[in-house]
């Protein structure tokens, strides 16, 4: 009798395993794998092909010297501050926007919002280059309008990040906007009708009840959209190509041009490292701090 | 769920079906990968067509990625390089140091036609290994800086025509200046000339700039590079008589010159393609010359990879297109100048295009010195540009900022 309970615990281990293996296959083959080998290369002087030397840790004493790479950590963090300072409260009031039963054509109006985040990225920047031209673009007339003065968006090291900003705004707050209206949906009725009848207002029922129960949602957008935002390549690299001035060169954009242009896998190697500890630490930080503002009801 | 996945099976039988037909018995299948765009594409098509009415048997395939460089670095990474490639002159020097290349010596020696000297100097020493003097890439075709002009702004504007100029003995800086001066009309918004800040590198040897003196040894703190950054960069900055950043940035100089909003455009030979359609009169003309003259050579050659499987068919695709009947075919097709002089002195390229009647010659007087290259290419071209665009922007002084280039450059040479 045992020894056939051990069989059927077996059997379904084996098939667990089974079931389990092409997921796993990729995952280790696809992500384990070169996320390793990444790590193990950053100790090396290597150009991409051919002999690699041991150079123990230089390649990460080089890069906290290299001010354009602290340059770029700089822009990364500044690009993902304005993400998440302006875009996430945007994605936010656009999804209690959205979620008014007042409000006709929601549907209508939450498809156009979602549209740009299923946009090629090459073809947005190329829309955003020509929102953003000086003389000709749309954002300076728009601007003129209120009377304020024209800003040389991609030419100036001052606006250049902020343009960018602008444009990734536009391309995925519909992204965050869709999280969001998932958890308002969540929320159960009950709990604002029960506030109605205390006598709450609009603005104490979204302060104590809306926030507080929307917060494990606000935490997966705040989460998600730092790691993403900490990654921002495509932009720089078709919009700005890392100017005016280094202005939008951003981590990723630096370590492209090292590993592909500049032939310096083993130091690009180190960096992405670098960025992997800065995220690593970010989200761990933001872990431990949850406990006081997220609310699991 | 049972049919789902027995129609998912039976797709993936076909579709694997489909990528083994490939390989078909008795025809000889090599990759060859390119960069460009898809009209560049479209005749490499025609140039390949032409290779298989000879050897039908080999069969070509073309690959054209996003990404050139990345692609043939995880390609020659993964060990399954394409046969034949386009290399830049630049970047040759990198990928023969990584020995990633295959010596094509043995086959040009055991090639009583190959004739080495029917290339234009120098453009065969780019691909040289610099000891042995072995040969390791066959110049495609190669292009030099001309002025384009608008003929009709010329005549209206009555001045003699850059050509003319230029046979006059008055086309230095000054007379080009002057020139420039009055073709810019502010009021209608044009200028005299449109150049792309970016392709400053066409200046400092034609103010005596001796600036790359070796792989290893680049310097651009000298009085004479900083002459020739300002004098470009004065064009919009002090003279007034091209477009400025923001306008270069807002409308490409290419598209002003097409748009007659510039007199002139300097520019390298595949422009022709673009300007090829236009509805007004156009010609090329030398660039002007200070000091010395000179233009700036872009050179594309054909390599083959060392871990080629069919090197030998791969070879007799390269040994065609750099015949001198692939080069006429280069030559016709108006978009670069063929590497074999024979082809270039001809009237297969003297006579290209010829509804647009421009003077082809201009690209064939020899006024350019030596290809320049140097080591870690990219990244000092980085360095000089990053340090240069205050420079165009005004706030600098050239002499200013090619002090601190040069730190960089020698920074980035010492460091390896």
């Amino acid at each position: 009798m045992r020894k056939l309970k051990l069989n059927y615990k077996y059997q379904q281990w084996l098939w667990g395993y089974i079931f389990i293996f092409p997921v796993m296959f990729g995952f280790f083959f696809f992500m384990i794998y070169p996320m390793s080998y990444g790590i193990i290369l950053s100790f090396y002087k290597w150009s991409g092909i051919g002999e690699k030397q041991w150079v123990g840790l230089a390649n990460y004493a080089k890069m906290l010297k290299d001010t354009h790479f602290l340059k770029a950590v700089w822009n990364t963090i500044y690009y993902t501050l304005g993400i998440l300072l302006i875009g996430v409260p945007l994605a936010l009031l656009w999804a209690l926007l959205l979620n008014q039963k007042f409000l006709k054509g929601r549907v209508i109006f939450r498809t156009i919002y979602y549209l740009p985040v299923i946009s090629m990225m090459a073809a947005v920047s190329m829309l955003w280059k020509w929102l953003l031209s000086p003389n000709h673009g749309l954002v300076n007339l728009i601007l003129g309008f209120f009377g304020l003065p024209k800003v040389n968006w991609l030419l100036d090291p001052r606006w250049a990040m902020p343009g960018l900003i602008l444009m990734s705004i536009w391309k995925g707050t519909g992204f965050n906007m869709v999280i969001f209206l998932a958890g308002l949906q969540g929320i159960p009725k009950v709990y604002y009708e029960a506030a109605k009848i205390d006598g709450a207002n609009r603005w104490q029922r979204f302060r104590y009840i809306t926030l507080p129960l929307l917060s494990p949602t606000t935490f997966f957008v705040i989460i998600t959209t730092m790691i993403h935002s900490f990654q921002i390549f495509q932009q720089a690299y078709i919009v700005t190509e890392g100017g005016p001035r280094e202005a939008t060169t951003t981590i990723v954009y630096y370590i492209y041009k090292n590993a592909f242009e500049w032939f310096n896998m083993g130091y690009a190697c180190a960096q992405a490292v670098f960025l992997l500890v800065i995220l690593l630490l970010a989200t761990l930080i933001q872990m431990k701090f949850q406990r006081r503002w997220v609310f699991y009801g | 769920m049972r049919r789902v996945f027995s129609i998912s099976v039976l797709l993936m039988v076909m579709l694997g079906i489909l990528l083994c037909s490939g390989t078909i018995i008795g025809k000889t299948k090599i990759t060859f990968m390119m960069w460009g765009g898809a009209v560049e594409e479209k005749e490499v098509r025609n140039y390949i067509a032409a290779f298989n009415k000879l050897y039908p048997d080999i069969e070509v395939e073309i690959i054209r990625p996003a990404d050139y460089w990345p692609k043939l670095m995880s390609m020659m990474a993964a060990g399954t390089p394409p046969d034949v490639f386009y290399m830049g002159f630049p970047e040759f020097v990198e990928y023969h140091a990584k020995g990633l290349l295959l010596d094509l010596q043995p086959y040009i020696d055991k090639d009583p036609t190959f004739n080495e000297d029917d290339f234009f100097p120098g453009l065969l020493d780019a691909f040289k290994d610099p000891k042995t003097g072995h040969i390791y890439g066959i110049p495609k075709d190669w292009s030099t800086y001309v002025v384009y002009y608008n003929k009709e702004m010329f005549e209206k504007a009555g001045l003699p025509t850059p050509n003319e100029l230029f046979g006059y003995g008055k086309w230095s800086w000054k007379d080009f200046l002057e020139v420039a001066k009055k073709l810019t009309d502010h009021e209608k918004g044009i200028y005299g000339v449109a150049v792309d800040a970016g392709r400053w590198k066409i200046m400092p040897p034609q103010a005596g700039a001796d600036w790359v003196q070796g792989v290893d040894k680049v310097i651009v703190d000298t009085p004479e590079f900083a002459e020739a950054i300002q004098f470009y960069a004065d064009l919009w900055l002090k003279y007034r008589v091209a477009p400025d950043m923001t306008e270069q940035a807002e409308e490409s100089p290419a598209d002003r010159f097409a748009h007659q909003k510039a007199a002139m455009y300097i520019c390298g030979r595949w422009m022709t393609m673009k300007f090829k359609k236009l509805d007004f009169e156009w010609d090329i003309a030398p660039l002007p010359y200070y000091k010395h003259m000179y233009t700036w050579v872009d050179l594309v050659a054909y390599c083959i990879a060392k871990d080629s499987k069919h090197p030998d068919e791969a070879w007799k695709l390269v040994r065609f297109l750099t015949g001198v009947e692939g080069q006429k075919l280069v030559a016709q097709a108006g978009h670069a100048i063929p590497a074999r002089m024979s082809v270039a002195y001809s009237p297969a390229f003297l006579n290209a295009l010829p509804e647009l009647g421009i003077h082809n010659a201009v690209h064939l007087i020899p006024y350019y010195k030596r290809i320049t290259v140097f080591k870690h290419w990219g990244e000092i071209w980085t360095a000089i540009n990053r340090a240069l665009e205050p420079v165009w922007m005004g706030e600098k002084t050239a002499a200013e900022a090619l002090k601190e280039a040069q730190k960089e450059i020698n920074k980035i040479m010492m460091e390896k």
